[in-house]
């Protein structure tokens, strides 16, 4: 017996070795979770795989994918991470989407390019990862963007060339204003000022003009949410479990809300109130003007990142667990809900008519006649709850 | 199951501690080496009963291959060198107690700084289900994973994975001591270069936090086994390969002690074998006998004489 502990002893390390090597398996990647944006008749829907994909709103077809069908660099044909919606160029023939991913690239591309022979799409490297996202400024005809612990400010029509644009500098608006964390929040653009919120914990007023600092609010941890700009007030949620409001025109705080954990989903604004969720899972509705609870919070199951929506006076909620309950902005009591996706939701809920959209960051798959399909796309009946699942392979 | 046992009491207590201690002192790469030292003042009782057993094996060490040289059938050979360590109150896996635990450590180590230092945002969310309901835990994240030329969330492909195979190396060849025939030298030799090798390899890949702690963890083992084996000079040649000797001379004279102690419990051993046809049974089948008792206490009796 012993004869055969004597190899038990001489194979354990390397035995054990092998369970080091497969207990470490596995990273925590960057997904991503832009929320939809709608264009038209087009829902443009960021995967998890580093692909945008225009999807016909009526029909559920994909009409096209980002960058599979563009011609691109090699060596930056392979996106990931994709945080930020999709921000569309207005101005530009056919309209021009630009986009940002987890690799610090900003690509520009126009999808009427698909007419042609050989679509090109151009993209700049920032250098750092794009997290936070892209806000367009029309009237200055400006290109926000956060790049690692930059706010990078570029000459939006300038871009518009469809071929690799190498030198980064020659489009800076002005020089990037620099931070000491990362941004993960969007920049948003205000009358005067940009405002970014930083993991230095630092709220930054940023002039759009000169990209001079206008002030900056201390808030003493992590600011992670997105900014939401309202009357001359700016709300940012943060991981000292606080939604903080500040003046615009100082940088002062007016209120804070201490919620139970952290504020990392975009506040919404609405009729006076306040809506936010936090990671513990609750809801909680707040008087705009003084940040006093409307009335107690309602509790899904769950930690919610995902922005949101307020539909008919229906807060649309989604955890990350991919649970979507539907409450009463008014009292804070359960419409419907909670409805089980079976997963993942992470990107903002986007009120669209009477309908929420929701797109989950894995997919499930779905039984139909003839085989299965994957899903991770549904539109959600804001009064009712109904989910309808959108049979378009997004993502998956 | 074991997965949530796994969870609750390692991977949930060991991440609380590293980001309270990476927050007090404002760098991460600080909190690591406190953890280090922590988990190694912690797990001392092991790594000391380890040392201990390793000793007293590298002891047995004679008497094993004269049992294997005097039976050729393996089940009984195997029975022989059981009797042995029962009479001399070892445990072979003891050499593998601190070994054992150590992996675990890591395996929770990996799962604590993948998350508490990982760069992408998704990272937060997995950490926040294992942060406790403190506020202070809660917004000292996300890290400031910069340490020296470090990031210790990302792997460093080239000075950390040489440090970790170095500290490897030196600490293996600390421990293990001159062997006593052919095959075993071949064992040790291939061993002291594939184990340095592979953690080596896989440092490569892992959170450069990991290499840190396992960097310092082997610095400080190789502390206790020159403070173990009772100080005295290193034979830095022998570290390096010109030299045949082993690294901690004083070790050797340790084990020889050990060894001559070993000699009484075999002499009266060949007695009793010499009584039963020969054969090296020590003690009669089932209970352990009288003679066998006094075999033991005069074995380590003789333990404390070696380490004095």
């Amino acid at each position: 017996m012993f004869h055969v502990k004597q190899q038990w002893r001489r194979a354990l390390p390397l035995l054990l070795l092998s369970l080091v090597v497969l207990g470490c398996g596995g990273t925590v990647g960057a997904s991503g979770w832009a929320p939809p944006v709608r264009s038209e008749d087009t829902l443009l829907v960021a995967t998890d795989r580093g692909q945008l994909e225009a999807i016909d709103v009526e029909s559920g077809a994909i009409l096209w994918r980002f960058p599979d069908q563009w011609l691109l660099d090699k060596s930056a044909d392979d996106l990931e991470g994709l945080y930020s919606p999709p921000v569309l160029a207005p101005g530009a023939d056919g309209g021009a989407i630009y986009l940002g991913d987890y690799n610090g690239r900003l690509y520009i591309f126009d999808p009427a390019d698909l007419d042609r022979a050989a679509p090109a799409a151009g993209f700049v490297d920032l250098g750092d990862k794009i997290i936070g996202g892209l806000a367009l400024d029309e009237a200055t005809d400006t290109l926000f963007l956060t790049s690692g612990d930059r706010l990078v400010a570029l000459k939006a029509s300038d871009l518009l060339r469809p071929s690799q644009l190498p030198e980064i500098a020659q489009y800076y608006r002005f020089p990037p204003f620099q931070t000491t964390g990362e941004l993960w929040g969007a920049p948003v653009v205000g009358d005067d000022d940009v405002f970014v919120a930083s993991l230095d914990g630092n709220l930054y007023a940023v002039d759009r003009l000169t990209g001079a600092e206008s002030w900056r609010f201390k808030a003493g941890a992590a600011l992670v949410s997105a900014p939401v700009v309202a009357a001359d007030t700016v709300l940012v949620g943060g991981f000292n479990s606080r939604l903080h409001a500040i003046d615009v025109a100082n940088g002062e705080e007016r209120w804070s809300f201490k919620a139970a954990n952290w504020v990392w989903s975009r506040p919404v604004v609405a009729g006076g109130n306040v809506y936010i969720a936090d990671f513990d899972g609750n809801v909680h509705g707040l008087s705009f003007e003084t940040g006093l609870p409307l009335w107690e919070p309602f509790r899904a199951k769950g930690r919610v990142r995902a922005g949101l929506a307020l539909v008919d006076d229906v807060l649309i909620v989604a955890t990350e667990d991919g649970a979507v309950y539907g409450v009463v902005s008014t009292t804070g009591a359960l419409s419907w809900g909670p409805i089980d996706l079976g997963a993942s939701v992470l990107a903002d809920v986007v009120g669209e008519g009477a309908s929420a959209l929701i797109v989950s960051a894995k997919c499930k798959d779905k039984e139909i006649i003839g085989g299965k399909r994957k899903i991770n796309y549904y539109r959600i009946d804001a009064a009712t709850g109904s989910a309808e699942e959108i049979l378009a392979q997004v993502g998956c | 199951m074991i997965g949530e046992i796994f969870n609750t009491f390692l991977i949930h207590p060991i991440t609380n501690l590293f980001i309270l201690l990476a927050s007090v002192t404002g760098n991460a790469g600080i909190g690591v080496i406190l953890l280090t030292l922590i988990i190694r003042v912690v797990t001392t009782p092991l790594t000391l009963k380890q040392m201990k057993s390793t000793r007293a094996m590298a002891a047995m060490s004679p008497r094993i291959a004269e049992i294997q040289k005097r039976y050729k059938d393996p089940k009984r050979r195997s029975e022989e060198q059981m009797k042995l360590y029962k009479e001399a109150g070892l445990n072979p896996i003891g050499c593998f107690s601190s070994m054992l635990l150590q992996f675990p450590i890591l395996i929770a180590l990996f799962q604590v700084f993948r998350t508490a230092m990982g760069e992408a945002p998704e990272s937060l969310i997995k950490l926040s289900e294992r942060l406790y309901a403190w506020d202070y835990l809660r917004s000292a994240v996300p890290l400031n994973a910069n340490f020296l030329w470090l990031h210790l969330g990302r792997p460093d492909p080239l000075i950390l994975p040489i440090l970790v195979a170095g500290t490897t190396y030196v600490l293996q060849k600390m421990t293990m001591l001159p062997a006593t025939d052919e095959r075993q030298k071949a064992q040790n030799s291939m061993m002291n270069l594939m184990m340095p090798l592979i953690f080596g390899w896989i440092t490569i890949t892992l959170p450069s936090g990991l290499g840190l702690y396992y960097v310092l963890s082997n610095l400080i083992g190789m502390f206790m086994q020159y403070a173990y084996v009772g100080g005295g000079p290193i034979n830095l040649k022998a570290i390096v390969g010109l030299s045949q000797e082993p690294v901690l001379p004083k070790a050797v004279a340790a084990r020889q002690a050990q060894i001559d102690s070993m000699k009484k419990v075999g002499r009266d051993g060949k007695d009793e074998d010499d009584d039963s046809d020969g054969a090296v049974t020590s003690s009669a089948e089932g209970a352990p006998s009288e003679s066998a008792a006094r075999r033991r206490r005069r074995y380590t009796s003789g333990k404390r004489r070696g380490r004095r």
